[in-house]
């Protein structure tokens, strides 16, 4: 209830401060901010309508006028650590680091030992891609008060991006440890660092090694392996895969290892479709190795496989005459291939492959309509 | 009266149009961004989202100001957004807005689903790979009511994967939950996937395709399998409590040599053997669950949703059983489908009415002539604009000539089924078909079948079908040994039926192919090419024919050559 005799008083009274908190502390923001409204007007030097002012407009997302409210009530407050504080989470949100910054190493200097000070610097460094110092405001947050899971959890979140998983893991454990019945804790129970973030198979232990071996079943292997812990990476580990391959091709065809060579290029081409890492390989192959040298050198089995990377070459590089006339022959071999059922996979991969080698869409099906017709005959 | 924007922010974002509580348009983000399984995150990517928005308003002839409410739900963390930004993402302020409305992820799936069952009473389970978190429960406003005989297993940090209502005719109140916990300590071994059937899948389309999406090649791939009576390694199964278990041990233990390269699996044993394991498994604990739900509940009918009803193999199944007399499926049960279940709830929460509407997918726009020829102007094809009656003679001889068709007519298809709107077609007799769709136009492994369309009345003759399907979700015997090109290697086709009220031009057609072929059937898939969504604008099908090689291209009645 509104004391009117109140008017002319330059504070609220207790019970308009105990009411104002209650509508907030009951998340009531209508009736806060009408109240903290009223309140400001009548007693624009009083800080506690303002700063409730700044919570409520920040709950509600007015972050414009959260920050009017915050700078007001800091600047009537001006040696309170908290309304500095408040002042840099509104800065925060609105993205202006730097000034946020400053207004809590303000908040710090005032009072070294607030906690939510250091943890808010934290999130501003954070933001600020400035990790190292983060990660240490947050440490010192938890130093202050050894229960503050939210500073362990931007802790946690920080190390991760840092790249110590294995660190970020022992501090969210320590977070669920402390709130076991916080969901966004509890959540992180148990996870590892493979969980936490993909590891490269290039991290692996042994995988370059295989791959230096020029050993493809053993770095297969490697693959499928990262494929248990998480099929979701599955994606971006081929990635990897296969652009080690290439490099390790690359570096045979400079040291101009044919032997070597072949059987990996030939591995990569048929696993392997669409992929600008391989199609920069098959380029550089034929720019340094002759197509009649190379067959000289394949077993006949994989014949067809060098002439319909071959044939990818020519499209690669725009000759589509070159390209279409072998994609021609390659479909008429694939023929007898599918027709083994030993070979069936194998023929088809050749006829697919020669089809998208094909510029003329009259080209690419009369070939595959002629070799239909012997099919299905 | 009211006019509800619903979005369906996940990883197969959309955005509906409900007007007086019937559903006047709907979009995908990937039709409109041409991405394929496009997601739409709230407040991100706005270009995207006005330009769904903006989709369904002009389709609809309403604007902006004429927004009364916008319906949201998402299976990813609840984020609260103000109006200020919300009308900012949406590109345009309404007049008299009433409030946003944040709806849980099932529960907008059962709200779409119910809208199409005449508003009968019964039991609708909603199975995906997860949905809203329990964490952010007290965020929405639009509340599930539970019902005092709920069968609920619902962990403090889980995430919904399986929800059963019972549906009243006007109400919902929720009678099983299954929201296992997220934690790993919950769950060693399961890398990042919950003890859910979807996630079974998406396991199993990784291992068996080498991404995530491709559950329904998987289904396709199943056919080819076969069981062992030794394998007594079950992976997933349920409890009499209702109680799912996904064992990730066994899935370790069992299978060690995931597809990582993609390639065609139709002469692996072992990727087929596991396909099916993962769809007679699927099976068995759908069919235990429904039979203690109709325990309890006692109902003919049933409703399913979420993304595990695209499995119209198990779908068949369930209704083989006869466990329900009727089971009611549509279209856009993945996610897609929840812009339209989050603006169908809002609008009863505004209305206290509900409406129902007949199956239909067909939510997308018709483009005028003048805008298809605009379109076929701007590249260098031979064009002709034909009577209507002749384009379906024409495309009929064509497509007796083993011509393969892109079909480009009428309203936009919103879900993942193309249903002769957005649709290639060509001859189910020819022994040909498959393979020119396989290696030239779809570029597809070769074990994936094609599904047919057929005119209702005569379904019966070709398929061992006892009801109409008119959007796909019937898994059923082909009668007829001479449709080679759409019958799957069990003998079976995911078959469309049509009728004259349901799509005239489809229909027309196929009574012109008739005459031509003596079958009033087309093999029907959807007009994209290679990891492309389906066509929406005729510059995206033009776009297609292009790269593509399709052999002739119907705009409605403008015959596209090249």
């Amino acid at each position: 209830m509104k004391n009117n005799s109140n008017k002319n008083i330059s504070i609220p009274s207790q019970s308009e401060l105990v009411n104002l908190l209650n509508y907030f502390q009951n998340n009531q923001f209508d009736l806060a901010l009408k109240t903290a409204t009223d309140l400001s007007e009548k007693f624009p030097n009083h800080p506690f309508a303002w700063k409730v002012l700044g919570a409520v407009f920040n709950q509600t997302g007015k972050l414009d006028k959260a920050l009017f409210a915050c700078q007001k009530a800091a600047m009537l407050e001006q040696r309170k650590a908290e309304a500095h504080n408040n002042l840099g989470n509104t800065l925060l949100k609105l993205n202006r680091l730097e000034e946020a910054e400053e207004s809590c190493r303000k908040a710090i200097a005032l009072e070294p030992e607030n906690e939510l000070a250091h943890n808010n610097l934290g999130q501003i460094l954070f933001r600020l891609q400035k990790h190292e110092e983060a990660a240490s405001a947050f440490r010192k947050a938890i130093s202050i008060k050894q229960d503050y899971v939210q500073a362990y959890f931007n802790l946690g979140n920080t190390l991760k991006i840092m790249g110590k998983l294995e660190e970020a893991v022992s501090i969210f454990t320590q977070a669920s440890l402390i709130d076991p019945k916080n969901p966004e804790l509890y959540v992180l129970q148990g996870i590892t660092p493979i969980l936490l973030d993909r590891k490269p198979l290039i991290n692996r232990d042994n995988f370059m090694e295989s791959i230096n071996n020029i050993d493809w079943l053993s770095s297969e292997i490697f693959l499928k392996q990262a494929f248990e812990e998480n099929p979701s990476h599955l994606t971006k580990n081929l990635a990897d895969f296969i652009s080690h391959w290439c490099a390790l091709c690359r570096d045979l065809i400079n040291q101009n290892d044919l032997n070597m060579l072949i059987p990996i290029f030939i591995k990569l081409f048929v696993s392997v479709e669409r992929n600008k890492d391989l199609n920069n390989l098959i380029r550089l192959f034929f720019e340094n190795f002759n197509i009649d040298n190379v067959l000289e050198l394949v077993e006949p089995e994989n014949e067809i496989l060098i002439n319909l990377s071959y044939c990818q070459y020519n499209f690669l590089v725009e000759n589509f005459k070159q390209a279409e006339a072998i994609a021609i022959k390659n479909i008429q071999k694939a023929e007898s291939l599918i027709k083994a059922p030993q070979t069936e996979d194998l023929g088809w991969l050749v006829v697919r492959r020669s089809l998208e080698s094909c510029s003329q869409k009259d080209v690419s099906r009369s070939a595959l309509t002629n070799l239909i017709t012997n099919l299905v005959n | 009266m009211s006019v509800i924007l619903g979005f369906s922010n996940t990883h197969n974002g959309s955005v509906a149009l409900i007007n007086n509580g019937e559903v006047k348009v709907a979009i995908q983000a990937e039709r409109i961004s041409r991405r394929k399984r496009k997601s739409l995150p709230l407040g991100k990517e706005p270009e995207l989202a006005q330009k769904c928005v903006q989709y369904c308003l002009n389709a609809s002839g309403l604007k902006y100001q004429n927004i009364d409410a916008i319906a949201l739900s998402t299976p990813w963390k609840v984020k609260k957004i103000n109006n200020e930004d919300l009308f900012q993402y949406i590109g345009g302020v309404p007049k008299r807005y009433s409030k946003t409305f944040y709806v849980p992820h099932h529960f907008a799936h059962m709200e779409y689903i119910v809208h199409y069952g005449g508003l009968e009473p019964g039991i609708v389970l909603v199975v995906d790979g997860s949905g809203t978190l329990e964490s952010d429960r007290i965020l929405f406003n639009v509340e599930e009511q539970h019902h005092h005989k709920i069968i609920n297993h619902t962990h403090f940090c889980g995430k919904e994967v399986i929800s059963a209502y019972w549906f009243d005719g006007t109400k919902s109140s929720l009678i099983y939950r299954f929201s296992p916990s997220r934690a790993p300590v919950d769950n060693p071994d399961a890398g990042s996937l919950l003890q859910s059937i979807g996630h079974y899948w998406e396991w199993a389309s990784f291992y068996c395709c080498g991404s995530r999406n491709e559950a329904g090649k998987v289904m396709g791939l199943a056919a080819f399998g076969d069981t062992d009576s030794s394998d007594n390694n079950t992976i997933l199964s349920i409890a009499n409590n209702g109680k799912l278990k996904l064992d990730f041990q066994s899935i370790k233990k069992s299978y060690n040599d995931p597809n990582v390269f993609g390639l065609d699996l139709s002469n692996s044993k072992h990727h087929q053997n596991l396909a099916l394991k993962v769809q007679l498994e699927t099976e068995a604990v759908l069919l235990k669950l429904l039979s203690m739900l109709k325990e309890n509940y006692p109902t003919e009918n049933l409703y399913l949703s979420g993304g595990v009803a695209l499995n119209v193999v198990a779908n068949e199944r369930i209704k083989n059983s006869n466990i329900f007399k009727n089971v009611i499926l549509n279209g856009s049960v993945e996610d897609n489908g929840t812009a339209i279940g989050a603006g169908l709830a809002a609008s009863f929460e505004l209305d206290s009415k509900r409406k129902s509407s007949s199956i239909t997918d067909y939510y997308g726009v018709k483009y005028k002539h003048k805008e298809i020829l605009k379109a076929v102007k701007q590249f260098d094809f031979k064009y002709k604009v034909l009577p209507e009656n002749e384009a379906f003679k024409l495309a009929a001889e064509m497509i007796a000539q083993d011509n393969i068709l892109g079909w480009f007519q009428g309203m936009s298809e919103f879900g993942p089924r193309a249903l002769g709107n957005r649709s290639i077609l060509a001859n189910p007799v020819s022994s040909r078909t498959k393979y020119m769709l396989d290696h030239l136009m779809k570029c597809r492994d070769r074990y994936r079948p094609y599904a047919p369309v057929v005119i209702e009345e005569s379904a019966s003759k070709y398929f061992d079908i006892d009801s109409s399907s008119p959007v796909m979700m019937r898994n059923v015997k082909v009668l007829d040994k001479r449709l080679v090109a759409i019958t799957h290697f069990d003998g079976t086709a995911r078959v469309q039926t049509v009728n004259e009220t349901q799509n005239k031009a489809l229909y027309s057609l196929l009574l012109e192919v008739e005459k031509n072929t003596g079958f009033p059937i087309l093999l029907n898939t959807s007009f994209n090419r290679p990891g492309e969504p389906i066509v929406e604008s005729p510059l995206d099908a033009l776009e297609s024919f292009s790269k593509g090689s399709l052999d002739y291209l119907f705009l409605e009645n403008v015959l596209v050559s090249r």
